[in-house]
């Protein structure tokens, strides 16, 4: 597959928070930044289908919607 | 991307893995869409599927009220887990394994075909199964024990059920050249 | 678009010679074509077959038909990946685009690959006929799954559900039981970066 670059302009608390989210889940940044692509274009997929995003919590099972277009 | 396994190493999984399905995901199979043309079967909305269910669960309930076994005794010569016969027995809700279906139409010598129909597994089901099955149900009564009426009327479903199936099968035989 | 990944070789059970095989990225008309036109056909006659056999009919006959093709063509939703031998395809397997966590207990909440289907064409499988062609599709798609999870930085993390009659295959290549998938109606499997690890080097 073709790469193609581009530079990221993110201010200190969003550098922070995209090295600990990396280092959490184990990956690059690069390839978080990936996973996170992906999930977005999930939930754009859905929510343009007329789906609905929610979390649930197992125990309870309250649902709050996660995005909202 | 690089692919991180050698032809050596596929020919060797080859060559000592078991001959057995690798499936994984939901089945691809389709109904015959030549029974659904001919309007012989039809897809089932939800709550054809929970009728057909409650026909199952009474039906499985009442065979084992015929033979005088408890949930447990049928659970263990049927060979399935007692927690899913309950369910079967009980819950319209639920989704039958297949295994289940298998051994229960082994068991009380009842054809396959129309019990995974009635379990709501397939996406269509022939009409004459579900009307039989929804008319079973309605004059079945699966709490009380199994009067002499309630066992003509199970005597009766059971006997509509193997016709079906023979008349599946003759019409499969005539088809084979 | 599809994308050649490599060439490796499936047996073919008949012959008992190994035959070329080659591996792609994204599926094309070809592939679907196959599927509607050569796989279907043999899956439905297969399929009411099975209806009178009782004794054969351990596992699926009727199972719900699951429109993949639609989703398919949208690439948003599936990397796909297929399989082809003698001018046809022989295997086809879905990963999901969007994110999915572990649920087994050693990486929960670790990002893995979930794979939404594998299928091998039905003149390959045991199942549907009495001398099964090509072997070797479903491992290679397998391996191909956690090459995929590897190049997302996913270190060989998958995760799948198996049809039952597939099931102890799954626990052979060393996946990790994570019981009874309610949604699905199927057994869910993973596998950790070590089982990966131990797999591709076995």
């Amino acid at each position: 597959m073709d790469r193609r670059q581009m530079t990221l302009n993110l201010n200190d608390k969003e550098m922070d928070l995209l090295d600990r989210l990396s280092e959490r889940r184990g990956m690059s940044k690069t390839a978080l930044v990936r996973q996170a692509l992906r999930l977005y274009q999930s939930v754009t997929e859905r929510i343009e289908r007329g789906e609905k995003v929610f979390v649930e919590h197992p125990g309870t099972k309250d649902k709050a919607e996660l995005m909202v277009l | 991307m690089k692919l991180l396994f050698s032809d050596e190493w596929l020919q060797r999984k080859i060559a000592s893995d078991p001959d057995i399905e690798t499936e994984a995901g939901p089945s691809l199979i389709g109904p015959p869409i030549e029974e659904i043309d001919s309007g012989k079967a039809a897809v089932m909305p939800t709550r054809n599927v929970v009728q057909m269910r409650i026909a199952l669960g009474t039906f499985v309930h009442q065979l084992r009220q015929r033979d005088a076994l408890t949930l447990p005794e049928l659970a263990t010569k049927a060979d399935v887990s007692e927690n899913e016969l309950r369910q079967v027995e009980t819950n319209p809700s639920y989704t039958a394994s297949p295994r289940l279906i298998y051994k229960l139409s082994r068991y009380f010598r009842m054809p396959l075909n129309n019990l995974y129909q009635l379990s709501g597994r397939t996406f269509t089901v022939e009409r004459r199964l579900y009307n039989e099955a929804v008319k079973y149900a309605a004059h079945s009564d699966d709490v009380t024990p199994l009067s002499g009426d309630q066992l003509q009327v199970l005597n009766g479903f059971v006997a509509v059920l193997n016709q079906l199936a023979e008349e599946a099968s003759s019409m499969e035989h005539g088809d084979h050249d | 678009m599809k994308k050649h990944l490599g060439d490796r070789r499936l047996r073919n059970r008949l012959t008992g010679e190994p035959e070329a095989a080659s591996i792609f990225q994204g599926l094309d008309e070809k592939n679907f074509h196959d599927f509607e036109a050569v796989w279907k056909p043999e899956l439905v006659k297969r399929a009411k077959e099975f209806a009178t056999w009782a004794k054969q009919a351990e596992g699926n006959v009727q199972d719900a038909h699951w429109d993949w093709v639609g989703k398919a063509k949208n690439e948003a939703v599936y990397e796909s990946f297929a399989i082809e031998c003698d001018s046809m395809t022989q295997g086809l397997m879905l990963v999901a685009t969007a994110p999915h966590f572990a649920r087994l207990k050693s990486q929960h909440g670790l990002d893995l690959c979930y794979i939404e289907l594998i299928a091998t064409a039905p003149w390959n499988r045991p199942k549907f006929s009495k001398a099964p062609k090509y072997k070797g599709a479903g491992r290679a798609l397998l391996a191909t799954a956690i090459s995929w999870s590897v190049e997302l930085e996913l270190k060989g993390r998958i995760g799948l559900c198996s049809l039952p009659e597939s099931e102890s295959w799954y626990d052979e290549q060393g996946m990790q039981r994570c019981g009874f998938d309610g949604d699905k109606k199927m057994e869910y499997f993973e596998m950790t970066e070590e089982d990966a690890g131990k797999y591709l080097n076995s």
